[in-house]
């Protein structure tokens, strides 16, 4: 058995960006409920070993499935495309722009007259821009279009990632 | 959809005999013990009827430790060898803790260097020698699975240990170590929110977002779970295992100590009676607005809210972290998805805690379970499912790794591997590669914590790859992986991708004990109870035995014909037949021990094509729903 086999058809789901979440919670819990470590306590250290393992392709493929960003990128690997979430660069002017004001932003917060305030405005500007790349990825995979599905997924990256220091940043505000 | 009813390994044929367990709430301030009998979790207690031991250990020079009630008697008349508060030094290093405030006398660790991180082990003074606080909890540990024994009249065999959600995986090995110096099989460790959910979920029934606030002794946690039809789903974990009702005490104790005009508090002996003031004090105030202190000749008073003005900055962190970990979980406060929050913990006891939390939350805690004991009941239900008493389709527990692990990259970063609150267990693997010609060895060293510089982390291991093939700079690929199990420890393994070489590591734990210095302590601990030992260790054995003899039979019985060819069936017949001839005949534990690695290691191939199966067979079932469902 290829442990790495596709996330996908391990949750009997098609492969696709449009996702039944309730139905992959309820069949990843269903998996875990048989093969999670638990289930093989007191069985030889063979046997517990291969759970652990089991539990962990399942967990990670649940991940894959779950995350709109990973989801995307496991799609378009499948289509030949290189994952390319550790060397992206974008040559979209508009986007840098908004980048750098966004970056620009996010280091006032702390200054900020009120800087939870702050960080919930900027906050929910980063996530309206992940949910519209979310939408502008799953049109042009729909329609096959993979290069802007491919910009798309770049730019989710971005503002994922800019959204995870922003959250980093909000954790010490307080301190 | 009934998913591998057909096919369920392990499924017992015949009813066995029912097995002792208990779950063990490993406490700051006190410690407990509780069982699955007839069908209810309850905790044990000793033979004054106290349910709660004490964590407190007392080392006398004649070699004699009491433990609990008897040695916390001397916490204040034989200060320096009376250890108080151990677990707040589990898998710590002298300087991680601020100080030991009350806890015992540290060693001075003025030589040691700053690698040799090992001997930097918090250890105490006492007319016993340096003791360890995993070696105080181990005592701890011991008591509690005497008292059991001696209730359930039989031997244990196993336990789950509970550890704050938020413990790091240096806290969780020494915690594993304690329990393996008792000489106690740990089944699990479980997470303290999450074994609390677990009670409190079983009791009420309760379904959807539950949030666990639990601030304890010594250690704050704070989980977020769904709970769905018996799955305890842990969302988000957060919390701070070094802030807790102690640290209230402390503050307090410093406080009455200004009042009375007296000097810092320096000495042992005189935080010590200080802060048993403060806590007698601040326990009265949960219920009286205010109340009398009086510490050798000087008579004072506190109000409620004195000791809220104290409280109110450590409230406040616990509440920070709330914020974090329901971010985490993606859960809005204000979206009514929180169906209850439970308190857990004694200094939940707290007027101002209950009323921080209520506000928060904006809900009405719920308190109706003893937040004292519903951890180690908690626990107890998942000893007993994890031992094998209980059938295995009501219950299971999807928990969280707490803390980010990652490695230290260029610059003295780190570059995270698994985030924090990935459910467990996880593995990920990352390749490195040489950046010489030749180059025949590389250093990884693994961290865990959210900060970006290592010097900000915790450092966990150091290790070396040796015996990589040597080629050009960038031409070998080393793939290292990194496991995180069930217990929420990490494991590492490494391997050359291109030429399949097994790279081997050398593990330098930066935190815990060596499994030399594991063996000497057993050795020591076991010196005058050598015969006991080979007792005990062959008991251990005969049930392995049986229990691998019950396994293997099953699966035979249901799916050997299925998955094996006459020979392979006939070779595992065979090998069944000897092994219970010799559970039967064999008296030498390491004998039987070989015995049954013989059988296990025989059936290896067996075991992976049932799992095979078993995953063909859901996939199958999934197919199978997309046909039946219209």
């Amino acid at each position: 058995m290829d442990l790495n086999s596709d996330p996908f058809s391990l949750f009997g789901l098609p492969m696709d960006y449009a996702v039944d979440l309730t139905l992959l919670g309820k069949r990843y819990r269903d998996l875990q409920r048989d093969f999670h470590p638990d289930r093989a306590a007191g069985k030889s250290e063979f046997e517990q070993r291969l759970a652990v393992q089991y539990a962990s392709m399942i967990n990670a493929s649940y991940e894959t499935v779950k995350s709109p960003l990973r989801r995307a990128r496991y799609l378009l690997q499948q289509h030949g495309r290189q994952d390319r979430s550790e060397t992206t660069t974008i040559n979209d002017h508009t986007f840098l722009m908004q980048q750098i004001d966004l970056r620009e932003r996010m280091a006032e917060v702390r200054d900020a007259a009120d800087p939870h305030q702050a960080y919930r405005v900027l906050e929910n500007e980063v996530e309206t821009e992940i949910l519209a790349q979310q939408e502008l990825f799953a049109q042009a995979y729909t329609v096959g279009d993979l290069d802007k599905a491919e910009q798309s997924t770049d730019k989710m990256q971005f503002f994922t990632n800019l959204l995870k220091q922003l959250q980093t940043l909000e954790e010490t505000l307080d301190d | 959809m009934a998913l591998l009813q057909i096919a369920e390994p392990g499924q017992s044929p015949a009813p066995h005999q029912r097995r002792i367990a208990v779950g063990i709430d490993l406490g700051t301030t006190h410690s407990l013990v509780a069982t699955v009998r007839s069908g209810s979790a309850q905790t044990l207690a000793d033979a004054n009827g106290e349910h709660l031991l004490p964590s407190v250990v007392h080392y006398s020079s004649d070699g004699r430790v009491l433990v609990g009630a008897a040695a916390a008697e001397f916490a204040a008349s034989d200060a320096s060898n009376t250890l108080v508060s151990v677990k707040r030094h589990m898998g710590r290093a002298v300087g991680d803790v601020e100080d030991a405030y009350g806890s015992g006398q540290l060693q001075g660790s003025a030589s040691s260097t700053e690698d040799d991180s090992i001997s930097r082990l918090v250890k105490f003074e006492t007319v016993a020698g340096l003791i360890s606080p995993v070696q105080a909890s181990a005592h701890i540990l011991s008591t509690l699975v005497e008292r059991a024994e001696s209730t359930l009249e039989g031997q244990l065999d196993g336990a789950v240990i509970t550890v704050p959600a938020y413990f790091d995986d240096a806290q969780r090995q020494a915690t594993k170590d304690a329990a393996i110096l008792a000489g106690i099989k740990v089944l699990r460790l479980l997470n303290e929110p999450t074994a609390a959910a677990v009670a409190y979920g079983l009791d009420q029934g309760a379904e959807g977002v539950v949030a666990i606030y639990d601030l304890g002794g010594g250690t704050f946690d704070i989980s977020i779970l769904r709970l769905n039809r018996g799955v305890f789903e842990v969302l988000a974990t957060g919390g701070d295992s070094a802030l807790g009702g102690d640290d209230i005490d402390r503050a307090l104790a410093d406080y009455l100590c200004a009042q009375a005009g007296q000097p810092k508090l320096d000495d042992l002996v005189r935080q010590r009676q200080w802060l048993k003031a403060a806590r007698r004090a601040k326990e009265a105030l949960s219920s009286s607005e205010i109340v009398a202190v009086s510490v050798d000749d000087w008579h004072g008073e506190l109000s409620r809210e004195q000791l809220n003005q104290l409280a109110r900055p450590l409230v406040a962190k616990t509440l920070r972290a709330c914020k974090r970990a329901l971010r985490d979980a993606g859960i809005d406060r204000e979206s009514g998805e929180i169906a209850n929050v439970v308190l857990v913990g004694g200094s939940t006891r707290m007027p101002l805690v209950r009323q921080q939390v209520a506000e928060f939350f904006a809900l009405e805690p719920l308190v109706s379970i003893d937040p004292d004991r519903v951890v180690a009941v908690g626990a107890a239900l998942q000893a007993d499912v994890l031992v094998g008493n209980k059938s295995d389709d009501d219950m299971l527990l999807l928990d969280v790794i707490p803390l980010s692990l990652g490695i230290e990259t260029m610059g003295g970063l780190t570059e995270k591997i698994i985030h924090r609150n990935t459910t467990i267990p996880v593995a990920r693997a990352q390749e490195f590669t040489t950046f010489k010609d030749g180059q025949t060895a590389m250093a990884v060293h693994v961290v865990q914590g959210e900060r970006e510089l290592v010097s900000d982390s915790r450092s966990l291991a150091r290790f070396e790859l040796h015996g990589i093939p040597p080629m050009l700079a960038g031409a070998a690929k080393v793939q290292v992986s990194f496991q995180v199990d069930a217990d929420g420890l990490l494991s590492v393994s490494a391997r050359e991708t291109t030429t399949g070489v097994e790279a081997r590591i050398d593990v330098k734990p930066s935190y815990g004990l060596d499994d030399g210095e594991i063996t000497r302590l057993l050795q020591d601990s076991y010196a005058h109870a050598r015969e006991d030992m080979e007792t005990r260790a062959l008991r251990e054995q005969q049930v392995e035995a049986d229990r691998l003899i019950e396994d293997l039979s099953a699966a035979l019985a249901t799916q050997g014909e299925q998955l094996l060819d006459k020979e392979e069936y006939h070779c595992l017949e065979v090998g069944l037949q000897e092994l219970a001839a010799a559970r039967e005949n064999v008296t030498d534990h390491r004998q039987l021990q070989r015995d049954i690695e013989g059988l296990a290691h025989l059936s290896e191939t067996f075991a992976t094509r049932r799992m095979d199966f078993a995953i063909k067979t859901a996939l199958a079932g999934h197919r199978l729903e997309e046909f039946e469902v219209p």
